[in-house]
């Protein structure tokens, strides 16, 4: 009887794989990157690991598949067919979570740029200038709302906090999250965002979060406050945002995502005042494919073991 | 006449007129406003400014100068021989800059892993370059920090939430909060080549007068990075820029120099591994506040009670 298959789709290293294969003695385990999975195959494939939405939709239009488990590489899923796994039943997880610590470094990169005023001084550096009248400002007492408090969030709060700042979460549980000052309901946002200094926005894209930052919402910051996206670009209205730099509402734009990446040349977001743009790179994780396959092989040795998973499932309803 | 309490140190206008109200004994004057010639005699008290200043009132006979408080923590602007000398006493700011430096060290530790600099090139092109962008975590990595007094301290405890292994050089080695150890001098040469971000906040001193020089690079680890929010006169400038050139340190970052303001001649804008802030580390716009409501007013309530010095008395 033919082995049922793990069809591996984003590169890991000899090890990574070895450390998979070794839990699963009964399935063959096929690399994308070194084998062109043969289309008779293709109704084997029980689980994925990495993936995108074409392919797993083609084995799911395979007569007689027998897919049951999807484990994505990235955070994000919005770029699967979540209506059609969801209506198959197909197990989805991701690798929520890895990203904390290097978006959480990031957060406080950019804010320092501005408050010590180090942007500047690498203009100046370039013209020789020698300017000691810069805007500088402290962290220390200054307030921060995170959109989409989870995992993420939580590592971005203790930094945050190590400065003194106060971190308010926004999510749809609203139970406290370690390192936050308090956490609330998305629907008590109005009760919470006036006043903000600071506002992060790291909300995974679903169907409720498209374009959730429109211009009702910038119209309710603090005016000059600053604004970090490091979730996903079309949680923001791109129209709207630069209304809201371009007007001063928001007084420093700190932008790692875009609804259209990679952002144009022509884009008219790399030369607005007051804003830094990172090509999505605020969740860089070095060392990032030993790191999930950790989250992997804890989820394949669950699945195997009782066809449930141990972390970082998706679940369907919030779409995350 | 009445005694002068000469401010030199910009404050708040209502910040002056509460001193004016306050101690009546005294007439307040600020430099921004001006000094009338006339006047310097009967300075009492000058609340910032440098070593120009005070010797300008210490030059005219028969001067009433009694107190100089600083603003900074460094007192390396006056002449502490002279000033004893003449029976004045000086308190320095001593506590008020430490978050402000830690901040300002913690922002060019992040611009270095990073790589901030490449992402403001990219932008200046309009180039989303994702690939160029090379970035490592904190995590990991070890900071010596040389001077561990109420700057250096802060700047440990901040730099320990990154978890960064955090050692501390001290002529009186303390255990502090966010350090793994803080050890005397005589062991840095074992130290020294473990660090890979090096933080001077040394006072200025005759001791420490040109201590990072090439004896001390050369014992750096290849590629060290060095920060310095001190005073720059303890670096030898030239074997900074040596050790750079050697690849002995891989970046620089600095906020103090030999000369300041920097000249524009000055070979150090142009090297393409250094980063340089003009002397802004310790910059708060809480500053004129905590600098009043913190050390000034508490030492002046004491000086015209008795007249002593509550705090940061250094002459």
């Amino acid at each position: 009887m033919t082995k049922k298959v793990i069809y591996i789709i984003q590169p890991l290293k000899p090890e990574n794989v070895a450390a998979i294969a070794v839990l699963a003695p009964d399935h063959e385990v096929i690399c994308a990157w070194e084998t062109d999975i043969a289309p008779e195959r293709l109704k084997d494939i029980e689980i994925i690991i990495g993936g995108n939405g074409p392919f797993t939709n083609r084995v799911l239009d395979t007569p007689g598949h027998c897919l049951k488990w999807v484990q994505v590489h990235s955070a994000g899923i919005d770029y699967l067919d979540l209506p059609r796994l969801q209506a198959e039943g197909i197990l989805l997880s991701n690798t929520s979570g890895l990203h904390g610590r290097p978006i959480a470094e990031h957060v406080i990169a950019v804010l320092l740029a501005k408050t010590r005023a180090i942007r500047e001084s690498i203009l100046n550096q370039g013209t020789k200038t020698w300017n000691r009248v810069v805007d500088y400002d402290d962290l220390d007492a200054k307030s921060m709302l995170i959109l989409g408090a989870g995992r993420v969030g939580s590592e971005i709060a203790k930094l945050a906090s190590a400065f003194g700042i106060k971190v308010t979460g926004v999510n749809l549980e609203g139970k406290p999250i370690p390192y936050f000052d308090s956490v609330v309901l998305m629907d008590q946002l109005d009760q919470v965002l006036p006043g903000k200094d600071i506002v992060v926005n790291i909300l995974p894209l679903t169907a409720a979060t498209k374009h959730f930052c429109n211009d009702d919402f910038f119209a309710k910051l603090e005016p000059g406050a600053t604004f970090i996206s490091c979730g996903r670009g079309p949680t923001v209205v791109t129209a709207d945002l630069i209304d809201a730099i371009t007007s001063g509402q928001i007084g420093y734009a700190c932008l790692d995502v875009f609804e259209t990446e990679p952002l144009p040349a022509d884009s008219p977001l790399w030369t607005l005042k007051n804003t830094l743009i990172t090509a999505h790179i605020a969740g860089q994780v070095p060392h990032f494919k030993t790191k999930a396959t950790a989250i992997y092989t804890e989820n394949l040795a669950a699945f195997l073991k009782d066809g449930t998973l141990a972390r970082n499932q998706i679940n369907y309803a919030n779409g995350f | 006449m009445k005694p002068v309490l000469y401010v030199i140190q910009p404050l708040h206008e209502d910040q002056v007129q509460a001193l004016a109200v306050d101690y009546p004994q005294y007439d307040v004057y600020t430099a921004w406003q001006g000094l009338p010639a006339e006047r310097k005699a009967d300075v009492e008290i000058i609340l910032g400014g440098k070593g120009n200043d005070s010797d300008a009132i210490m030059a005219v006979p028969n001067n009433r100068l009694k107190w100089i408080q600083g603003r900074s923590a460094g007192v390396d602007f006056w002449d502490l021989a002279k000033l004893k000398a003449a029976g004045v006493m000086l308190s320095n700011a001593a506590g008020l800059h430490g978050d402000a430096i830690a901040e300002h060290v913690m922002g060019m530790l992040l611009l270095d892993v990073r790589d901030l600099r490449q992402i403001l090139t990219l932008q200046a092109k309009h180039e989303w370059g994702r690939d160029t962008v090379v970035q490592r975590p904190l995590a990991g990595q070890t900071m010596l920090i040389l001077g561990v007094g109420r700057v250096g301290a802060r700047v440990g405890q901040l730099a320990a939430a990154f978890k960064l292994n955090v050692v501390g050089v001290d002529k009186f080695p303390k255990p502090h909060d966010g350090f793994s150890e803080v050890v005397p001098l005589d062991r840095l040469p074992e130290i020294l080549p473990t660090a890979d971000f090096i933080v001077n906040t040394l006072p200025l001193t005759p001791e420490t007068t040109h201590f990072y020089d090439d004896a001390f690079f050369a014992q750096v680890r290849p590629g060290a990075k060095f920060v310095n929010v001190g005073r720059g006169t303890s670096m030898d400038t030239q074997a900074v820029i040596r050790a750079l050139k050697a690849g002995k340190l891989s970046n620089v970052y600095l906020d103090v120099y030999e000369t300041e303001p920097l000249p524009a001649d000055d070979p150090l804008w142009q090297l393409p591994n250094v980063v340089l802030s003009p002397h802004v580390a310790g910059m708060t716009p809480k500053f004129k506040t905590h600098l009043l409501n913190e050390i000034f007013l508490p030492n002046l309530a004491q000086f015209v009670t008795n007249g002593d010095l509550l705090i940061n008395r250094i002459v």
